[in-house]
Formats: structure tokens, C-alpha cells, sequence
């Protein structure tokens, strides 16, 4: 056999036998029951089959078919109006599902295709359309509200973040007060001691002798009519006095007033308590250094109150000191 | 250049003394350590005419040096500071305010002389012309000055009427409901100091129980001025004073009960100043009446170390007391 031979032989193989190719999806899609020709009864026993198990569309196939013929066309139309009626409650019912499960995007694609599906009767068409407008009414409500509380939940934000603004600058300018006030005053910090006691004693002693120089008049050691200070009109406390709170600072940013606030006098000191003559002193400091002192003094110990009074003493001589040397930076 | 430098370098001198001063008085008046006066009186006393305080620190010396005792010193500032002050369209009540420090310097001179001059400034600042308040700080003084004079005065026939003015007066005041806390205490304690001056010259004169009543009205005068100022170094040692008195008059059955009373009366005054001879000087003396000569020689060699106004005649007085007593 020559090559032309059998190419003539294979193209003749090709016509007489052809190849039939399926893919995936052509094979997966039934192909609709297709009504045997004059066979009107057989359609209408399919479709009834059909219609008891639910299956409309099908149903409705086989009545369509059933009614070429004559003698089954009452029957057929009868079936058909049926299945039809029943297919469209049934999608109907669908878009009701979906409106219960506000499911709005899914509810508004069903009735909009049904609302325009002209294989539907009107009143289904109606419905649909109907209830495509409460659809969309509702999804407009549902926006306005969200839009509403989106509104609302910006100017929260908003607001808490112009209250965060207002009391940081609140802070910073408290700050900056206390800062500058910090810096202008004069600072007595607790004075050491051998036990708490007596380290709580000496402080006490100088609040005391603060308070009671500030307003000499009432005081109990007074040795002149009281009215008689009182004219003498001495301001109540030139310079502002601060006692460190230990275990803290007053304010927050202790850092920054550590750092900027430092005091124009601080005073520090201690006080041995040794029987019967201990000893106090004090180191008064100056920001600049200028005015800085020192004041020493021995104190009783032996009797309660001669230490008392020794101590108050001193306690007059620190703040003398400190005032003066306040002034004279 | 340096004119100006050095006069920028006095100024600030001069405002440091000042203000030294002026707290060392008021350490003064809040504690009653005569250091504090006599630091004091060391820095007011440097401030020139040409400083800004001079006025001030003027004022503050005149009655510094009355507390020193240097009562010529201070009437004599005072009055040159009045003086001054009185050319002065703005002075305001200043003029009025160094007026009663005056009045306080004569008083505290303790001598008829000085009483006079005193009496007549606060008669002046007591003429309805002057605000209440200045009428009623004059006339708590006047109250306290006839008290003294009760007290102290050479005129002994005019003892009683001196006592009566202070009655009077000091009654006024406690009545008056414009009197201040302060005005209030100075006459209640002038009061208590009148009518124990009374009760000693009613006890003289025999008129027992006139002065029966006496003593206690001014015991309660005394509480009373305590209630405002709880602890007055003034009125502990009045009252102090006052048992004292009671004692030497022999008015009491049980003497131990006064002496012990006095005693606490005047140790705590003790406990709030012990910084002063007079203290001391009373406790001596209520040694020498227990016959405690120890005790009473050791409170005359503490009185003599500290500062004060003891005269040395009653130093001297109480000393010989305990000598005299058995060892």
C-alpha cells in the first residue's frame, strides 16, 4: 500500500467514524426529559410524577408537552397553571426566608429578577415588585441608621479625642505652673534622724515654727499684747514653703520637675539625738549658691520638752535663714 | 559705673538685713527667744535713711529695743519715726499704729513719769475721732497700763482709782461685741492683774471679804484670757504670781496646795518659754517658801543666765531668802 493509499483509507475512516467528545460540565447537565412523541398520557403520567415529588419545572415540561395533543389539552393546561402557581410560591417563599434572615442583598436580587421575569404571571410579578420595594425601603433604613451610628460613633471619637487633647494640655499647663512654682519656692526636705520618731518630732518642730511666724500674734511665747503684732502687719508668707511629700511626687511628670523644677532654696538637715546634748544642723541651698548657709545648734535631750523648745529653736533659726537667703538670691 | 554697682550692692545688703530682721522678730514673738530679738535689733539697726524699708525697719527697731529693755532707746525711735511720719499725707494709720507701740514702750518703763506720757497717748488715740477698732486696741492698752499701774505706781493713794479705771474699762471692752479675740485677751488678762491688785490692797487694808471675791474674780479673768490664748506665757505666770500672792497673804488653810499650784502654773509656762529670767525668779521664790534651798539656789543660777528683766534687788532679795535657810 502506497502513502497515498492509506491516507485515502484513513480520511475515509475519519467521515464514516466520527469521534464524540464529552467535557465535564456538558456531562453533568441533565438534559431535560424530553416528551415522547403522541404519547400525550405518558406526558401527563411523567409530569404528575414529577408534580407529587415536588419537582414544578419538570412537571411543567411534561404537561407543555402533554398538550400538543388534544385529548389530554384540558388536563395539560390544568397541570400547567398548577405547577406554575406553585413554582412561583415557592419562590416567593424564598424572598420571605431571606427578608426573616435580613438578608437584603439576596431578598432584593430574587424579587428583582422575579419582578421582571415575564414568564411569570402578573400577580407574582406584582408581589415580587411589591416586595422589592419593602426590600429596598428597609435596606434604606438600614442604611440611614447605619450611617447614623457611624455619624454618632465618629463624633465619640471625636470628642473623646478632643477631651484627651484638652486634659493633656491641662496637664502640660499644670505642669508648667507647677514647674515654675516649684522653682520659686523654698523646699524643706525631712530632716534625718537616728529613729522615726525623732525624725518626725524635728519636722513637726519646723511646720510649727513656720505656721506659728507667719502669724506670730496668737502665739502662746508672745510676750506683748497681741493686737500690738498684729499692726505690725507682716505679710502672711512672702516666699511659698513646701515640704517634700515623701514616697511621691504631687504631680505627674515628677520627672520633668525633677529635671526643670528645682527649688530656689531647699533646706535640708538632721539631728543626732545623743543624751543629754545632741545635735541639729541644717544646710541651706541656694539655686545659684549664693546665699547658702548652715545653722547648727546643740539641743537638750535629756528633758522632753527642753528638747522640745531647743528643737523649735532651731527650728525658727532654719527658717529665718532659709527666708533670708530666699531673698537674697 | 561703679556708683551704681556699689549703690545696687548696699541696696541688696540693706534688703537682706531687713528681712533678717524682720524674721528674727517675728521668730521673737512666735517662740520668745531673745536671741532672735537681738539678731534682730543687729540687723534693723544697719538699714540707712536712703534704703526703701527704712520706715519699716525703723518701726521694727523702736519696738525691738522695747523688748531689749532699751526702753529710751525705742521711745526715742518711735517718736522720730512719728515725727516723720506725721508730715506724711500718705501715712494712713501708721501714725496710730506707732502711737500704741509708744504707749507700750512708756508703760513697760514701769515709773509714774513714764505712765503719764502714756496715759496721755492712749487718751488721745481713744477720743472718738479714730476708727472703733484703733479706739478699742487704746483703751485694751489703757486697761493693761492702769493695771500696772495698780501694781507699780509710787502713788499709793491713787492705787484704788487706777484699779477702778481698769475695771472699768477692761469691763468695756469684754462687753463690747466689736472687741477682736486679741483686744478681748489684753483686757481680760488686764483685768485679771486689777483685780488681783485689788485683792492684795483689800487684804492689806484688812477688808478680808472683799478680797475673798476678789482673788477669784481674777483667777477667772485669768482662765478666761486662757481660753483664747490656751498656755500664754503672760497669763501662766500671772496666775503663778497670783498664788504667790495668795500665799504671802496667808489666805489659804492648806500653803503646800498653793505653792504646788503656783509651781505648775509657772513650770508651764516653762514648757512653752525658758528663755526668760523672770520664770526662774518665780520658781526661786516658791523654793524658798517650800525651804527647798537647793532647788531655790538652783533656779536663781538659771534665771541669772538667761536674759530678762529681773532687777537685781529682788535677785539679790530672794537669794539672801535661801541662804537663810537651813542646809
Amino acid at each position: 500500500m502506497t502513502s497515498r493509499q492509506l491516507l485515502l483509507a484513513l480520511f475515509a475512516m475519519a467521515v464514516l467514524c466520527p469521534t464524540h467528545g464529552n467535557t465535564a460540565g456538558s456531562r453533568a447537565k441533565a438534559a431535560p426529559a424530553k416528551p415522547m412523541k403522541g404519547t400525550c398520557d405518558t406526558e401527563l403520567i411523567l409530569a404528575k410524577k414529577f408534580a407529587d415529588l415536588g419537582d414544578w419545572k419538570n412537571a411543567q415540561i411534561h404537561f407543555v408537552a402533554a398538550a400538543n395533543e388534544t385529548k389530554c389539552q384540558d388536563e395539560s393546561l390544568a397541570g400547567i397553571e398548577i405547577a406554575k402557581r406553585r413554582a412561583e410560591a415557592i419562590l416567593l417563599r424564598n424572598g420571605e426566608i431571606y427578608e426573616a434572615e435580613h438578608q437584603w442583598s439576596k431578598a432584593e436580587a430574587l424579587y428583582s429578577a422575579a419582578a421582571s421575569d415575564p414568564s411569570l404571571r402578573d400577580t407574582t410579578r406584582y408581589v415580587a415588585g411589591d416586595r422589592l420595594r419593602s426590600v429596598l425601603q428597609r435596606q434604606a433604613d438600614a442604611r440611614r441608621w447605619k450611617e447614623w451610628r457611624d455619624t454618632i460613633a465618629q463624633w465619640a471619637k471625636d470628642l473623646v479625642g478632643l477631651i484627651v487633647f484638652l486634659l493633656s494640655m491641662i496637664l502640660l499647663v499644670f505642669t508648667i505652673k507647677s514647674i515654675r512654682r516649684h522653682r520659686r519656692v523654698i523646699l524643706i526636705r525631712p530632716f534625718a534622724a537616728p529613729t522615726e520618731e525623732v525624725s518626725t518630732g524635728l519636722n513637726i518642730q519646723l511646720k510649727y515654727a513656720r505656721l506659728t511666724m507667719n502669724n506670730p500674734a496668737f502665739s502662746r511665747a508672745s510676750p506683748i499684747p497681741p493686737f500690738l503684732i498684729e499692726n505690725l502687719r507682716f505679710s502672711d508668707e512672702v516666699e511659698p514653703i513646701e515640704d517634700l511629700e515623701i514616697a511621691g511626687s504631687k504631680i505627674p511628670f515628677s520627672s520633668l520637675q525633677k529635671l526643670f523644677g528645682r527649688p530656689r532654696v531647699e533646706v535640708t538637715g538632721g539631728f543626732d539625738g545623743v543624751a543629754p546634748m545632741g545635735n541639729a544642723y541644717s544646710m541651706v541651698k541656694t539655686v545659684d549658691s549664693s546665699a547658702d548657709a548652715f545653722v547648727g545648734r546643740q539641743i537638750r535631750v535629756a528633758v522632753p520638752h527642753e528638747q522640745r523648745l531647743d528643737l523649735l529653736d532651731f527650728a525658727y533659726d532654719v527658717i529665718v535663714k532659709a527666708s533670708s537667703a530666699y531673698a537674697d538670691i | 559705673m561703679r556708683i551704681f554697682r556699689n549703690r545696687r550692692k548696699q541696696q541688696r545688703s540693706e534688703q537682706r538685713s531687713f528681712l533678717l530682721g524682720e524674721r528674727s522678730l517675728r521668730a521673737y514673738f512666735a517662740g520668745g527667744n531673745v536671741r532672735f530679738l537681738e539678731d534682730a535689733e543687729a540687723n534693723l539697726s544697719i538699714i540707712g535713711p536712703d534704703a526703701e524699708q527704712y520706715t519699716d525697719a525703723r518701726f521694727y527697731l523702736g519696738i525691738t529695743k522695747a523688748q531689749l529693755r532699751k526702753a529710751d532707746e525705742s521711745i526715742e525711735i518711735l517718736e522720730n519715726l512719728l515725727k516723720g511720719i506725721l508730715s506724711d499725707k500718705k501715712r494712713g494709720d501708721f501714725a496710730d499704729r506707732i502711737s500704741l507701740q509708744l504707749a507700750y514702750a512708756h508703760t513697760k518703763k514701769y515709773t509714774d513719769k513714764e505712765f503719764a506720757v502714756a496715759e496721755k497717748i492712749l487718751d488721745r488715740l481713744t477720743s472718738n475721732e479714730y476708727p472703733v477698732d484703733l479706739i478699742l486696741q487704746a483703751k485694751s492698752l489703757q486697761a493693761f497700763l492702769y493695771s500696772v499701774m495698780a501694781g507699780y505706781s509710787k502713788l499709793e493713794e491713787k492705787k484704788s482709782e487706777f484699779i477702778r479705771k481698769a475695771f472699768k474699762i477692761g469691763e468695756e471692752i469684754v462687753k463690747n461685741p466689736r472687741s477682736t479675740p486679741a483686744v478681748r485677751f489684753e483686757a481680760l488678762n488686764a483685768l485679771g492683774i486689777a483685780w488681783m491688785r485689788f485683792a492684795d490692797k483689800s487684804q492689806q487694808q484688812s477688808a478680808i471679804g472683799e478680797a475673798a471675791g476678789a482673788w477669784e474674780k481674777a483667777e477667772y479673768y485669768f482662765k478666761e484670757a486662757l481660753s483664747i490664748i490656751p498656755n500664754s506665757v503672760r497669763v501662766l505666770q500671772n496666775l503663778g504670781t497670783l498664788r504667790l500672792l495668795q500665799l504671802n497673804k496667808g489666805i489659804a488653810n492648806d500653803p503646800s496646795m498653793l505653792l504646788r499650784e503656783a509651781k505648775q502654773f509657772v513650770q508651764r509656762s516653762l514648757e512653752v518659754n525658758d528663755q526668760d529670767q523672770f520664770p526662774f525668779y518665780q520658781l526661786a521664790q516658791i523654793a524658798v517658801a517650800e525651804k527647798d534651798r537647793a532647788n531655790a539656789f538652783k533656779y536663781i543660777r538659771e534665771g541669772r543666765s538667761r536674759p530678762g528683766a529681773v532687777q537685781e534687788k529682788s535677785w539679790t532679795k530672794v537669794e539672801s531668802a535661801a541662804q537663810s535657810l537651813p542646809t
